[in-house]
């Protein structure tokens, strides 16, 4: 049985590896998105394997049914992005490879140094299965739990609210008091009789054209 | 076997305002949606009651000075000190939605989430001013922390407003970071998130021997981490940086409502778990903080000093503000309690009326809130600039305005408390500080108007100036109501009791 | 009617509140100009009315009893803190308090004709009225709290009022420098403030009753500090020396002494009456009723401190003063040295001698404020002595009352000016053994008040004899509204004299239940001594501009004097370029660090007049770009320095 435990630890261990490089290196920035989602379902693999099944199940749940989603939303509202002239690995690739290598290695050595290798001891009686955390969640957790559902509810509300796209509103820079005066004249032709203005609140203050909004902050 | 859930004896009172202002804003939410029109002005006054509503149920659990209840396996307290915040929090959040009301309809930005919304947030604030666990603690960052990046961001005709939007939701991100870190640090460390489970257990293990134990050490540098995510929250120098871009890209009322209740909550929070679970840590975050408090009060004023544009004038004083308020936190446990919430509701009523005053200039499709529009403003709407002088001066802390009493109890609390030297710089800082308050008032009253601005008025405006003003020069002339109410206000420093 | 002193400040707040709200809309620019004076001065006058009632009643008590404090509500009231909003009288409150009453309502009533024709004259009403309001409590208050809001309150008014014309550029640019400057002094009063709450418990001047309980006051109790010491190691210092240094340095920012005198000729841009009543009569001696009022909290080291300043300030002003063309500044500078004279007097121990001449003082200052007023009225604004000359036959009641208050700053028997200037140098010289430095501030004290002569004289023959050297103009006798407030000020200054004479000492005697001290000892050796050093220098003063320079002043030009004197007499001119140090070492660092913050911390915060320093940073911090820069990036990469920072200071420190 370790053997093949073994033997689908090393193709599973393969496959995040092999996932995880194409993410980074395939030109199409979609198909980087779904070599990500390989990656996850390698991640989950590996919790199974170490007889965390609750956790397997959170992780496709989470990072598989929600970030990738996400991260594959944002990508296609994102236009433009895969510029095909673009290459792929900048200027000074090596340089910052060689960085992240030693900031990389000097995390990992020492641990994989000083850990003392036990994987295959006997199991520990589970410590947080999805028994436990239900217990958890109606018992000593229970206001944390109610308050994360408004938290929820609140972000929710929010990412509608940003994302709502009314073609009507959006995007229309709103009108000084001002430009609406100039606009209306425009629309309809002033009839010689009519007074230059028809607000003489803002007659006396803005002869010359608004401020545009960009100049915000003009000094004293 | 059958599970047998037993959900433990819960004492209702304990979250019973936060419980009411988030079943209203979740009612509401659902009455906004079959409001017939685009008028969304009954939303907003539908708030203002669950607001009012709020405030009568914390009055009516508040409990007697001295005691306290808990419950939900301790997670939240209910003492005095936390309903008198939570009555200056819902007023901060009903001047916001007064001031609003109309600012929405005028800038074309109008929805009816948005009130529910600045509910959510109040509701996070009640939270965090109420929690004694890390858990709730952080939520209550969340729940806040999400609504404003979307409040934040509501002005969506501006880009500006949207890039605030996301500079806060990245910079919030990254500070939540460290916030989370430090939560699992202290976890590793003392295995607990129970603030008086924290500071018992470093009582005791400091208390054993001379070697500093790994766990404390654990717990220490969580609490650091802890610290500098409420120091963003608080905008200390230098996490400051997102404040003046946030507050002028966002809705003036939003600014407003950021620039007090966050404060307010945030520090309420961090005065808890200073005092509840790193009090063993004095000699440690003192210096911290008093380092970050003096840096804070001389960036923030100085930096005021040469703002043409208000908005971005009152960004930086808060940041000075949030100086003066971390010296009241820093003597928690003498008088700091006290000067901490003296000092926020006498800030809340001169910032918010300051704020309001600005609303009344800002012009639609504009964005200069620039100074030269209240040159002259004494001739025109003489009325109007008394009141934003009375603001300035209490910002300034001039007697006879709350804001000098906030001053002199947040000094007093701290001289007694040894902390001469930062006695000094908070008297030296606010000398600065008058320079820029003062020349708004010089300006108001000493120039000629530079252009004609018609200042805008409704009702909710009036009424915010108005209980504005007479709150700042009421306290400021028979603050002795107020300091016995702050007086009862005290952190539960145990369970029960 | 002790009871009901809590009218004296009510009365001018109520001509304040008509004034703001109501008297603002009158349509009609006659009847609001009427109205606004009508309705300052009365409110004044009947202030004054109570006040003298009040004053009377005192003196009715037995002298033990003279202290009746009325509290009217509980300011303040934590665990170990009860400050009442109280007011008190005491002889010495009632004496500051007929001051500021009575030559407030006969500024007031000058100001009714020098005001007509502008036309914001309510607000200026308003204003003045506030200002009478806030210094009444500053000298009514019954606690260091109560002192310290009227203290603030003048200061803004003040600020108020100096920049009241304010379409004259300078008239902003003094009221900011005011203000910005009195801060200084505001800042170290709290600091004060601090320290006595927190070694006293109490903030009250004496012990208070509120509701039947008792409130221990300061002053009566200042043995618990004695011997207390605070400091650094190797250095200690007695905590009396530094709560009196701290007050100190609030005195010399509200009383312009040395080092932060430099704002009051300045000042002199607002209205002439303001000048008369905040800038001569009232306000600047705040500080001297500061110290006269704490004066138990004084260690002789700070009271060595206090006399040097004020004889400095003494000498320096009055040489600044020798040297100016202006009317104002001339007078502005001589009230710096009189300020001077009042606190080195305080310094010396001699209150009723320091409370005796600011009495004075505040009587023959703002008679010639109010005369050189009626001159500038009379000449259409003119201000500059070398265009006036001869104006003695066209303004006939100016120039003699003007006389008479300039003989009676010179110290000319038996004006009031003589006889409290008089017990100050007598009282020097009588104790010189005192101590090594009382000697040395005597010399310094009689010649400034030669000098004081001379330029008085000086001034006299420049604006009052001679021929007229500028004929722009028509010089005429100001109304009889401003020049009959004048007579009563020039009755008053032949008369102060009399409430410290040597013999009768009636000051001493009802200051005595808060001094303590005995009478002065007049010395007709000093007197005489005095009289004729202030006679022949202010002779010579006259002799040289009516006589023997008279055709040598013209319009612009140099004064005759220097020609011999030179640079000394630039020196002087520029009152020893104390403005200009400060204008070249403080006031660039501290625009330089504000350009600097708005420029590298926040490129969008650059205010017009810092354009050129904003750019010049701008310039230097071009390759290090800016920090306030909208990226997210640099905000993140603060705070993660910061963290970094944090993190660092708690591994080391552990």
């Amino acid at each position: 049985m370790d053997l093949v435990v073994q033997i689908m630890f090393g193709v599973t261990g393969l496959l995040i590896l092999g996932a995880a490089f194409m993410v980074v290196s395939v030109r199409n920035i979609i198909h980087a998105a779904l070599w990500l989602i390989t990656c996850f379902f390698g991640i989950a693999m590996l919790y199974l394997l170490l007889q965390a099944e609750f956790l397997a199940i959170v992780q496709i749940l989470l990072y598989i049914g929600a970030v990738a989603v996400l991260v594959l939303f944002a990508v296609m509202l994102t236009r433009q992005i895969d510029d095909p002239d673009e290459p792929v690995l900048f200027q000074r690739w090596r340089s910052t490879l060689l960085i992240t290598a030693i900031l990389f290695a000097a995390v990992l050595v020492p641990t994989i140094y000083n850990h003392n290798w036990l994987i295959f001891a006997d199991p520990q009686p589970a410590f947080a299965g999805p028994r436990e955390l239900g217990f958890a969640f109606m018992n000593a957790y229970l206001l944390p739990f109610q308050i994360a559902a408004v938290l929820l509810l609140a972000a929710l509300v929010g990412a509608i609210i940003i994302a709502m796209e009314d073609q009507e509103q959006r995007r229309v820079r709103v009108l000084t008091l001002a430009e609406e005066v100039a606009l209306r004249g425009e629309r309809e032709p002033s009839p010689p009789t009519r007074p230059a203005n028809p607000q003489p609140a803002s007659s006396s203050s803005n002869p010359t054209p608004p401020p545009a909004p960009e100049q915000a902050g003009e000094g004293a | 076997m059958p599970p047998e859930i037993v959900i433990p004896a819960i004492d209702v009172r304990v979250i019973a305002p936060m419980l009411t202002i988030f079943a209203w804003a979740t009612v509401l939410l659902m009455v906004d949606l079959f409001m017939p029109g685009k008028d969304r002005k009954l939303t907003g006054y539908l708030a203002l009651a669950g607001l009012a509503v709020t405030a009568l149920v914390t009055l009516a659990v508040q409990p007697a000075p001295g005691t306290s209840r808990t419950s939900f396996s301790n997670m939240v307290v209910l003492d005095s000190f936390g309903t008198t915040l939570t009555l200056i929090l819902l007023l901060i959040a009903a001047f916001s939605i007064a001031i609003s009301i109309n600012y929405l309809s005028y800038h074309n930005i109008e929805m009816g989430e948005y009130y529910p919304l600045i509910l959510f947030a109040t509701g996070g604030m009640i939270l965090l001013g109420q929690s004694t666990n890390l858990i709730l603690v952080f939520l209550g960052v969340e729940l806040l922390s999400i609504t404003l990046y979307v409040l934040t961001a509501f002005f969506y005709p501006r880009y500006t407003s949207e890039e605030a939007g996301l500079k806060y939701l990245l910079l919030g991100a990254f500070a939540a970071g460290f916030l989370i870190y430090g939560i699992a640090l202290i976890y590793g460390g003392a295995g607990t998130l129970d603030l008086f489970e924290i500071g018992a257990f470093l009582n005791t293990s400091l208390a054993v021997g001379s070697a500093f134990p790994p766990g404390a050490l654990l717990v220490l540098i969580g609490g650091a981490l802890v610290l500098i995510g409420f120091c963003f929250k608080i905008s200390l120098v230098p996490f400051h940086m997102w404040t003046p871009d946030v507050y002028e890209g966002s809705p003036t009322p939003v600014a407003a409502f950021m620039s007090v209740g966050t404060k307010g909550a945030a520090f309420a929070a961090l005065l808890r778990i200073l005092i509840v679970a790193l009090l063993p840590f004095k000699i440690y975050w003192l210096p911290v903080l008093g380092v970050l408090a003096t840096l804070t009060m001389l960036f923030g004023n100085i930096a005021a000093l040469m703002q043409p544009n208000m908005k971005r004038m009152l960004a930086y004083s808060s940041v000075g503000h949030a100086g003066y308020i971390t010296i009241g936190i820093m003597t928690a446990g003498t008088h700091g309690t006290e000067s901490f919430l003296f000092y926020l509701l006498a800030y809340a009523l001169a910032n918010m009326g300051a704020f309001a005053v600005l609303i009344t200039l800002e012009r639609r499709g504009e964005m200069a809130w620039s100074v030269d529009d209240f040159a002259g403003l004494w001739k025109r709407y003489p009325l109007l600039a008394i009141a934003m002088a009375t603001f300035m001066l209490s910002l300034a802390g001039v007697p006879p305005t709350a804001g000098f009493f906030g001053k002199f109890f947040v000094f007093a609390a701290a001289w007694e408390d040894g902390q001469i030297f930062l006695v000094f710089m908070g008297v030296l800082s606010s000398a600065i500080a008058a320079f820029f308050y003062l020349r708004v008032i010089m300006r108001m009253f000493m120039d000629e108007p530079v252009r004609e601005v018609i200042p805008i008025f409704n009702r909710g405006l009036t009424i915010t100036i108005g209980i504005a003003v007479v709150g700042t020069i009421v306290f400021g002339l028979l603050p002795t109501p107020l300091v016995s109410l702050v007086q009862n206000s005290v952190i539960a420093l145990g369970v029960g009791g | 009617m002790l009871d009901l002193i809590w009218l004296i400040p009510l009365l001018p707040f109520i001509g304040f509140l008509i004034n703001t709200l109501y008297t603002g809309r009158i349509a009609d620019v006659h009847t609001r100009e009427r109205t606004a004076g009508y309705v300052a001065v009365g409110a004044v006058g009947a202030a004054f009315i109570v006040a003298l009632l009040a004053f009377v009643q005192l003196g009715q008590l037995p002298e033990e009893a003279r202290l009746h404090q009325v509290v009217l509500w509980t300011w303040l009231a934590t665990g170990s803190l009860n400050v009442p909003f109280g007011l008190m009288l005491d002889p010495l409150a009632g004496v500051m308090m007929l001051l500021v009453t009575g030559v407030g309502t006969l500024i007031h009533i000058y100001s009714i004709g020098y005001m007509h024709g502008d036309k914001r004259v309510a607000r200026y009403f308003a204003y003045l009225n506030l200002f009478i309001t806030m210094m009444l409590l500053l000298v009514m208050g019954n606690n260091l709290l109560l002192l310290f809001l009227g203290w603030e309150g003048v200061g803004l008014c003040s600020f108020l009022l100096i920049g009241y014309w304010y379409e004259k550029r300078s008239a902003s640019g003094a009221a900011v420098k005011a203000f910005v400057v009195n801060r200084i002094g505001d800042a170290a009063i709290l600091l004060a403030m601090m320290a006595i709450f927190f070694y006293f418990g109490t903030l009250n001047f004496f012990t208070t009753t509120v509701n039947g309980i008792e409130y221990p006051g300061f002053i009566e109790e200042t043995s618990r500090i004695a011997g207390v010491t605070v400091g650094i190691p190797g250095q200690t210092f007695l905590i009396g020396t530094i709560i009196s240094l701290l007050l100190l340095i609030g005195v010399t920012g509200k009383s312009a002494q040395l080092p932060l005198f430099v704002w009051l000729p300045d000042a002199m841009a607002g209205p002439t009456p303001v000048s008369a009543l905040i800038h001569a009569a009232t306000m600047v001696t705040a500080g001297v009723y500061l110290i006269a009022r704490t004066h138990a909290i004084f260690t002789p080291t700070t009271l060595a401190i206090v006399t040097w300043v004020g004889a400095l300030t003494a000498i320096i002003a009055a040489t600044a003063a020798i040297a100016q063309w202006d009317i104002k500044r001339v007078l502005a500078y001589s009230t710096v040295s009189q300020l001077g004279f009042m606190v080195a007097a305080a310094g010396m121990g001699i209150y009723v001698a320091a409370i005796f001449h600011l009495l004075t003082h505040g009587v023959f200052k703002a008679l010639l404020f109010l005369g050189s007023g009626s001159v500038i009225h009379g000449t259409h604004e003119t201000q500059d002595m070398r265009r006036m000359g001869g104006l003695r036959e066209h303004m006939p009641t100016t120039f003699w009352t003007y006389l008479i208050g300039a003989l009676s700053l010179a110290g000319i028997v038996p004006l009031a000016g003589f006889w409290s200037k008089d017990e100050i140098i007598a009282h020097a010289w009588k104790h010189q053994g005192d101590a090594g430095y009382i000697l040395p501030v005597f010399f310094i004290l009689v010649l400034s008040s030669a000098m004081t002569a001379f330029y008085m004289g000086r001034q006299m023959a420049l604006v009052f004899w001679g021929k007229q050297r500028d004929h722009h103009y028509h010089p005429h006798e100001s109304p009889s509204v401003m020049t009959i407030p004048l007579v009563i000020l020039a009755g008053l200054t032949v008369l102060a004299g009399a409430l410290n004479l040597p013999g009768s000492h009636w000051l001493t005697d009802w200051l005595h239940p808060v001094m303590r001290e005995e009478a002065a000892q007049f010395s007709i050796g000093v007197a005489v001594f005095a009289t004729l050093l202030a006679a022949g220098s202010g002779y010579l003063g006259w002799w040289l501009y009516a006589v023997k320079f008279a055709n040598k002043i013209t319009v612009d030009g140099k004064d005759p004097l220097y020609h011999w004197t030179g640079d000394i007499w630039d020196s002087m001119a520029a009152a020893w370029y104390f403005d200009a140090l400060y204008n070249s070492t403080i006031v660039p660092a501290y625009r330089r660090v504000a350009g600097f913050f708005a420029a590298v911390f926040d490129p969008q915060g650059i205010d017009g007049i810092v354009n050129g320093v904003g750019r010049l940073f701008g310039r230097a911090s071009n390759g290090a770009r800016t920090l306030q820069n909208g990226f997210v990036r640099t905000y993140a990469l603060a705070f993660f320095l910061g963290v970094v920072v944090i993190i660092g200071y708690l591994i080391t420190a552990l």
